[in-house]
């Protein structure tokens, strides 16, 4: 029984006041959000502006001679120069446009490659698939650029590149923004560019960071923040965790059909950046020897293992920075 | 600022209205995100973007009838609401992720503040209560309450805000403190 009497005024506003202030958004997320929401609006008035058009007798000729200007100079949504670097596996509803001259900006379907030489918006998350290995994922309102097979310049916004160790050992990738390469060595890393500045978050391997007179190596579970003055501040991140939750969303499939149990909590591992812990040998034993049969396709990789982990008699938790796996009690069942 | 007018400017592709209008309203709308939910800071990022996003989907449906910013809430309580049920119907994917991911929070707030983590967890009680109090009020109560104890506005600023005159803000902030501390006081007599 509550034996206090009537809060007094004062003792309420403390209450409200303690706990109605709360943190702000980041400049980083604030501007990660407008660029999302600008390139929203913009894709939403267009079509406003269009209706006026008609309406013109001076803009019928404008209109006539941006055709003309158009065909000569646009490459137009279906354009297939240069070499193609990779193929677009998933994007949220805002999706991904290439940018064209005249605002002709295109819409890329899943499936479609990307090549060298183009621009291209990323609205809403997207994943491609990187020809001979590995995969780059973009945030919400980023903007980049494909130079060559294998170099992207970010001009604003977060890319996360993804390349497994072995996965493309005849061609090494590069990142290029204003704060110099950034070249990947068996690595998890993202590169953020916003309002000019660079920041590189690296969360397995390493990054060979060439600036223009310097060069060094940026190992995991360091961020480096470098302004537009050249200044540059480093400290260090945790691998798994909030900076790197919308990756998740992005993760490539995974195919579970007949594939090891081990080989699925690798995944979920890489993909959360989390350290797999097996509880014991005989656990490990009996990991190992576990096929699976199903489908998580089109499920975040916590949401993966929620559902492999239903079909077994695997426990799991789920300690800072960690997967740990053990049997609860007793042999495990095969899973579905 | 006339809210139709910027609308109507945006709507006509006017960047100057777009950008007016994102730096009113954008992180007002993150702070009113947060105190409505238990989001870490980046689902709480994730829910601004498509609340405003959403927004700019539905310009040409904003009529008027309420303030830009109530209307926008709106959107935002849509998109937390999204949320909940989505989780609802993941029960035990839910259990899952409180297993760690939102632990991280608290750790933030710890590193920030230096605080201990025992003083942690029982702040986080009384912000979970206070957020259960004031999503018991009257929307407009919650409001003020916020603009008042959140945002630290004064009397006059609130008036300007709420486009109310500032002895009518104030007898309004009088009745959001009672209904609060009805609820309040409801929720301690429980303990």
């Amino acid at each position: 029984m509550n034996e206090r009497g009537p809060m007094p005024e004062s003792a309420e506003e403390r209450v409200l006041r303690e706990n109605l202030s709360v943190r702000a958004l980041s400049p980083e997320a604030l501007q990660r959000i407008r660029q999302a929401t600008e390139a929203e609006w913009r894709a939403n008035i267009e079509p406003a502006r269009r209706r006026w058009i008609p309406y013109a007798a001076a803009a019928s000729a404008v209109l006539l001679a941006l055709a003309g200007t158009w065909s000569l100079l646009g490459r137009g949504p279906a354009s297939v120069s240069g070499a193609s670097v990779a193929r677009l596996e998933r994007a949220d509803p805002a999706g991904v446009v290439e940018v064209l001259r005249l605002w002709r900006d295109a819409k890329l379907n899943v499936g479609q490659e990307i090549r060298d030489g183009h621009d291209f918006a990323s609205r809403g998350a997207t994943l491609f698939a990187l020809h001979g290995g590995g995969n780059l994922r973009f945030a919400p309102g980023s903007r980049f650029e494909v130079v060559a097979g294998n170099t992207v310049r970010l001009d604003r916004g977060e890319m996360y590149v993804d390349i497994p160790p072995g996965s493309r050992p005849s061609q090494s990738f590069v990142a290029i923004t204003a704060a110099g390469e950034f070249r990947h060595v068996g690595t998890q890393f993202a590169l953020a560019v916003v309002d000019g500045e660079t920041r590189l978050r690296v969360r397995e391997g390493s990054v060979q960071w060439q600036a223009a007179d310097s060069e060094s190596t940026v190992e995991a579970g360091t961020e480096v923040f470098i302004g537009r003055d050249q200044r540059v501040t480093r400290r260090t991140i945790e691998s798994s965790g909030s900076y790197w939750a919308w990756t998740q969303s992005m993760a490539p499939a995974v195919d579970i059909e007949n594939r090891p149990l081990s080989e699925f909590l690798d995944w979920v591992a890489r993909e959360t950046g989390r350290k797999l812990i097996i509880a014991d040998d005989d656990t490990r034993r009996q990991i190992a020897t576990i096929r699976m049969h199903g489908d998580v396709h089109g499920l975040e990789p916590l949401q993966a293992l929620k559902a492999v982990v239903a079909s077994t008699s695997l426990h799991v938790d789920l300690p800072a920075g960690a997967i740990r796996v053990s049997f609860a009690g007793g042999s495990p069942a095969s899973p579905r | 600022m006339d809210e139709q007018d910027l609308v109507l400017r945006m709507r006509r592709g006017d960047q100057q209205a777009f950008n007016q209008f994102f730096d009113a309203y954008a992180a007002r709308l993150g702070a009113f995100a947060a105190r409505r939910s238990a989001l870490d800071a980046a689902a709480i990022e994730d829910v601004v973007q498509m609340t405003m996003i959403n927004a700019m989907r539905g310009l040409g449906t904003f009529r008027g009838g309420s303030s830009l910013f109530t209307w926008l809430c709106q959107i935002c309580r849509n998109q937390l609401a999204d949320i909940r049920r989505k989780v609802a119907r993941q029960p035990q994917m839910q259990s899952l992720e409180q297993m760690s991911e939102e632990k991280p929070l608290a750790k933030v707030i710890q590193l920030t503040d230096f605080r201990d983590p025992l003083d942690e967890c029982a702040t986080d009680a009384e912000r979970g209560a206070v957020r259960h109090a004031i999503n018991a009020l009257p929307s407009h109560y919650a409001r003020i309450l916020e603009l008042r104890y959140g945002d630290e506005l004064t009397v006059p600023e609130i008036g300007r805000v709420l486009q109310i005159s500032e002895s009518a803000a104030e007898s309004q902030l009088v009745r959001a403190r009672q209904a609060f501390r009805a609820v309040w006081q409801e929720r301690e007599a429980a303990r």
